[in-house]
């Protein structure tokens, strides 16, 4: 009996760590490698499986001509996987779950992309970095929607310069308000027609701006990765490391402190509560091969599972104390998803430029920074809050002549294979307002093979995004005309939930905990050894890429939870 | 998401809605193809591509490996009424070929397969507007439409094609975003 009693508490004593982080995505990879940094023993939970930089890129410096189908997805792949083939190629179909293995109910449509491997989405990532400002920190507050962020710019501001610092952003500070300026690595050219649109707006619309995309590659060599060599293959893994990932950034400096344990195919269960402590004691998880349960204890934990996966983890960690889910007295785990709403624009032909062209492949586009409701002159009466555009100007080439040139024979093939004419595409990013019935639960009657309940999606864009998409349709075809466009066409696609792949909002950071899930360091306000700094702590959307805010959002919240730890206050 | 891949959920739209195409209309589009079509006509695909993409100072589709290229292309990633479009049209090559001119495709004049390639493309030409987009979506692509696009895919994406019919950098290393257009200059066979 004694000997058992001995092996019990080894066995606890080996599952034992300072910390516990959820997810290897882009928010876990940055709480690893502070906690690891600050000499915390720490433990990253990744249900999927391991993906080691550069040596599990496997298709990264494969040619064209070396896949099966030319880069096109085969119908089998398409039926196994109808939501996940929207998002990946022949090229990086293994960065992405099985569909079939990995059910999820949508109630109303709604495409979850999902990557369950370490480094998770951070591989197949778009890249674009832009800070928040206060006009997105203080919306809810004056517009009276939802409820107010308990933070503002000033709050977060050191810690976008600590992150951009490290990741490596490559960009262009503009001096804007709604847009603040960061610690950029050089920017990467404009072709000639887009620098002549960023002319042509800056002297025709009063306020609005054409700059280069910042983006997390390295225009310059940088932390002894990259720099970029503009193949633009970042989505199959970059062996140059010419992006930021978990893979290629963070976790390495994780993994050279010593501090760090990496388990792949861990599926967490639940997050174990002890009520008279008040406190999380560690995690349940089953692992996803052997479908064997293993408890890890830990005095933090950091929990960056994704903004869906984040409040499964919250909603399935029932308890007596929070029999609605692990830090859920307020009851808004699960609701107030939002993303960004896209997939609208114009695109038109230029007359101009015929002798100019571009040598090399830009992993990034230029973006227009959001320009209304700004100030009382660019008040729109029919919506709230705003967009941006992303953009980028070529040489229409086959991709587009598949659709466009007629004939074949000698001259077609002499048009197919020659540059043809200048072309710009504007797509618009649009914020998404937090509804409270956008919302994941849990599916009770459903199990998944390792017979954890579904999660049910229920979601729709509503008419603020409605009458905002019009705008964002028009605006654009107004500045190509302005500048000299031809034939613009306008689109305006059905936009589908989760199509955008920026899901965020379901444990919201609030100064109330009867009204929000987090607080100001994205401490859950029921358990104060639990911290969620995924997309899921979002309070409002902005129109901004998100990515870059939660890295700098986890920076912020590793700094405070171990320097509580270290005044006892956790 | 990147622009190219909202470019390509438009195109992709592998589903097709079924509402309104009934009984042998709909048999005929959703039968499972007969692949032996494909399989027995792999040399007859190879010489159509050839006409579209001729050999000229740079390889033709035929030398850059295109029809066993679109061979799996149709067979892998097309959907069924698409497939199905596809194999009648390649026995209505031979077929119109041997009463326009008595003789298989194959065995016509470089003159004659244009003539007979000019037929495929008016009738495989959509309907204008939005009649045309709906058709597309209940019937499949046109076999011409299918044989065009499929044979531009598969050069561009062949070594040969990617690296002499277009110009193909492998690793950049840069970005140089104004360059003058040089006499010749081809277009990138990536982006």
């Amino acid at each position: 009996m004694n000997s058992s009693i001995n092996l019990n508490i080894k066995a606890d004593e080996q599952n034992t760590f300072d910390a516990i982080v959820i997810g290897s995505g882009i928010s876990g990879g940055w709480a690893a490698k502070e906690l690891c940094e600050k000499g915390l023993k720490t433990l990253v939970l990744e249900r999927g499986r391991d993906v080691k930089h550069i040596t599990d890129y496997t298709t990264a410096m494969l040619n064209p001509w070396e896949f099966q189908h030319g880069l096109q997805n085969s119908e089998q792949e398409r039926k196994e996987n109808p939501i996940q083939s929207l998002a990946f190629d022949e090229s990086n179909k293994h960065f992405f779950v099985s569909d079939k293995e990995n059910p999820y109910v949508q109630k109303t449509p709604f495409h979850w992309i999902r990557g369950y491997q370490t480094g998770g989405r951070s591989l197949t990532w778009g890249r674009q970095c832009y800070r928040l400002s206060d006009l997105d920190f203080e919306a809810n507050q004056k517009d009276g929607v939802a409820v107010d962020w308990p933070i503002r710019y000033k709050d977060v501001a050191p810690w976008y310069d600590y992150v951009e610092t490290f990741a490596g952003i490559s960009g262009q500070n503009e001096g804007l308000s709604q847009l603040p300026d960061g610690q950029f690595l050089p920017p990467m050219d404009m072709n000639v027609l887009e620098e002549h649109f960023k002319k042509e707006v800056k002297s025709k619309f009063d306020g609005r701006c054409v700059t280069i995309g910042r983006t997390a590659n390295l225009t310059r060599g940088w932390e002894g990765r990259g720099p970029c060599q503009f193949r633009n293959l970042c989505k199959r893994g970059c062996p140059f490391g010419g992006y930021f990932s978990s893979n290629s950034a963070t976790l390495p400096v994780a993994y050279a402190t010593g501090n760090l344990t990496l388990r792949p195919f861990s599926i967490v269960v639940e997050i174990l509560y002890d009520k008279d402590k008040k406190k999380a004691t560690g995690v349940r998880i089953l692992d996803a091969e052997t479908n064997q349960t293993y408890d890890y204890f830990a005095n933090i934990i950091f929990l960056n599972a994704s903004t869906i996966g984040s409040a499964f983890v919250l909603l399935n960690s029932k308890s007596d104390a929070f029999p609605e889910g692990l830090g859920n007295s307020s009851g808004q785990v699960g609701h107030n998803l939002m993303d960004h709403h896209y997939k609208v624009g114009a695109q038109a032909t230029h007359p101009g430029f015929k002798d100019r062209f571009y040598s090399g492949r830009r992993p990034n586009n230029i973006y227009i920074p959001r320009f209304r409701n700004l100030n009382d002159s660019s008040k729109r009466t029919d919506y709230i809050r705003g967009f941006g555009y992303q953009a980028d100007a070529e040489r229409q080439n086959w991709q587009e002549y598949v659709n466009l040139l007629d004939g074949f024979g000698t001259d077609f093939k002499k048009n197919l294979t020659s540059p043809g004419e200048w072309f710009m595409w504007m797509g618009a990013w649009g914020e998404t307002l937090p509804y409270y019935d956008n919302m994941v639960s849990l599916d009770g009657g459903k199990k998944d093979k390792w017979g954890l309940p579904l999660v049910a999606v229920d979601f729709s864009f509503r008419d603020n995004e409605k009458a905002m998409r019009k705008d964002m349709k028009e605006s654009a075809i107004e500045m190509l005309l302005a500048a000299g466009f031809e034939n613009p066409q306008g689109f305006d696609y059905e936009a589908i939930g989760g199509e955008c792949v920026h899901e965020m909002g379901t444990a919201r950071m609030g100064r109330d905990p009867k009204t929000s899930v987090l607080n100001e360091w994205n401490q859950l306000h029921d358990v104060s050894n639990v911290f969620v700094t995924d997309g899921s702590c979002m309070t409002s959307s902005a129109c901004q890429n998100p990515s870059l805010t939660y890295m700098a959002l986890t920076a912020r919240a590793c700094d405070y939870a171990v320097k509580s730890l270290k005044t006892g206050d956790l | 998401m990147k622009r190219r891949r909202v470019i390509q959920m438009i195109l992709g739209g592998g589903a097709a809605l079924v509402a309104g195409v009934t009984g042998y209309k709909y048999y005929s589009l959703y039968k499972s193809p007969d692949f032996d079509i494909l399989d027995g006509n792999v040399g007859l695909i190879a010489e159509l591509a050839e006409t579209i993409i001729p050999e000229t100072d740079t390889p033709g589709a035929l030398s850059a490996g295109v029809g066993p290229m679109i061979v799996k292309l149709v067979r892998d990633c097309t959907p069924a009424p698409s497939q199905n479009n596809f194999l009648r049209g390649l026995i209505e090559v031979d077929s119109f070929s041997n009463s326009q001119f008595g003789q298989s495709f194959i065995a016509c004049s470089s003159d004659q397969r244009m003539q007979v390639l000019k037929h495929m493309e008016e009738q495989g030409k959509p309907f204008p507007g939005i009649v045309g987009k709906v058709e597309k979506r209940l019937a499949g692509e046109s076999f011409f439409a299918l044989l065009k696009k499929y044979t531009i895919v598969g050069y561009a994406t062949s070594e040969a094609g990617a690296t002499k019919g277009f110009a193909y950098d492998y690793i950049p290393g840069k970005y140089v975003g104004n360059t003058p257009l040089e006499p010749g200059q081809k277009g990138w066979a990536t982006q």
